[in-house]
């Protein structure tokens, strides 16, 4: 993820934008577009629709930074926003061009990029023979993930790959701190079963 | 809620950094004695790896996002601060916990009274600083109708006021006692009578 870890901190290029310093908005920006394109892409599974989603939701956060308190972090207050132009989207959008996430590599296929798997994970190079169980594994993570109900999914999301504490989820998604962990229980109890069923993983001894 | 489940939800929260003292303590004592724990924990930790490489793979975004942003800001409404209100509240908070920090070393508590004013003390606008027996005050003299006193209240002088009020017992105690910080009402300043601080 390229997130732009240097610079000013949140707060204080939002208070530069405040005060009239419209380029300091690009730090926001470029600090969290990754993030914000991947749960698009997550809710939206359309490379087009997500840039759009995105697009937009860094267009209202421009417009409705002076209303930002600050009682949450910028990125929970933008996960929001582009949350909410997604749900919006898919409203709008009956068009049902959606591709499952990651379905025979559809989305890299989209983006145009190589399909094949990594020549290395975590530093480690495998084979063709490893590739492909990577890949079959890539795929029954998707269509397991697919399986989840979203709230479950997003959860899951919010604190394996954001990272986020259970409060911080709590307050994101606007439930309680058990609700969190239950979900969390809930969603990778789920992931698990369906990878043990499609013999991805195997069951612990 | 099953032992078991009770049992994973530890487990979870362990994974996820959610545990502090005692009980982490207890969890990761688990985990170093029962393989079946330690599987788990391993499960756990291999899924959400799974996971982060699985989001990788959703791209990297749009590099050329702030190009077509800047192009759009200027039609944009643009953004601003409302008043010292819409202002982040970061610098707040921090003078806040400040301001609380220094009143917590001080041992000093501010009850504020807004009274109507029992009689012709001071002109209006007038400030007064008292002090009754160890026990500070600043009266202002609002306007002909209010007096607003701030009473600086502290633990070894809790009391003081009571005596300043020729009241024989009061609420924060009796005369030159110590007693627990509390807002001051109107009726705990001037008494039954109603009459003059000073």
């Amino acid at each position: 993820m390229s997130q732009a870890l240097e610079g000013p901190s949140d707060e204080e290029a939002i208070g530069r934008v405040l005060s009239g310093d419209s380029d300091a908005f690009r730090v926001l920006v470029e600090r969290y577009q990754v993030r914000a394109h991947r749960l698009a892409l997550r809710v939206l599974r359309d490379e087009d629709a997500a840039r759009d989603a995105v697009q937009e939701a860094f267009l209202k956060a421009w417009s409705a930074l002076g209303r930002f308190e600050g009682r949450s972090s910028f990125y929970t207050w933008l996960y929001r926003l582009v949350m909410n132009q997604c749900l919006d989207a898919r409203r709008r959008d009956k068009s049902g061009r959606h591709v499952a996430l990651d379905e025979g590599g559809a989305l890299e296929q989209a983006r145009g990029v190589d399909a094949e798997p990594d020549p290395e994970v975590d530093g480690v190079p495998f084979g063709p023979a490893a590739a492909v169980q990577r890949r079959q594994l890539r795929q029954g993570i998707a269509a397991a993930i697919e399986a989840l109900p979203e709230s479950a999914r997003e959860t899951l999301w919010l604190r394996e790959v954001d990272g986020k504490s259970y409060a911080e989820i709590a307050r994101t998604l606007g439930i309680p701190k058990g609700t969190v962990m239950s979900r969390l229980h809930y969603a990778r109890r789920q992931l698990r079963e369906r990878l043990l069923e499609d013999g991805l993983v195997s069951a612990p001894e | 809620m099953r032992r078991e489940d009770r049992r994973l939800l530890d487990l979870q929260a362990y994974h996820d950094g959610e545990l502090s003292g005692l009980r982490r303590f207890f969890v990761a004592r688990r985990i170093a004695r029962d393989p079946a724990a330690r599987r788990e924990l391993l499960a756990l930790r291999a899924l959400g790896r799974e996971l982060r490489s699985f989001d990788a793979r959703l791209g990297e975004g749009d590099p050329a996002l702030w190009s077509a942003l800047r192009d759009q800001l200027p039609t944009q409404r643009r953004p601003a601060a409302e008043g010292s209100a819409r202002r982040p509240r970061f610098g707040m908070r921090a003078a806040g916990w400040l301001g609380a920090g220094l009143a917590a070393a001080a041992a000093v508590a501010v009850a504020l009274a807004v009274l109507p004013n029992p009689g012709d003390l001071s002109p209006p606008g007038s400030l007064r600083w008292l002090r009754s027996d160890g026990y500070p005050a600043v009266v202002l003299q609002d306007d002909r109708e209010a007096t607003i006193i701030w009473v600086l209240e502290g633990s070894d002088n809790a009391g003081a006021l009571e005596k300043s009020k020729q009241r024989p017992e009061g609420p924060a105690g009796p005369a030159g006692t110590t007693g627990p910080v509390r807002p001051i009402s109107p009726a705990d300043l001037f008494g039954r009578a109603g009459g003059a601080l000073a």
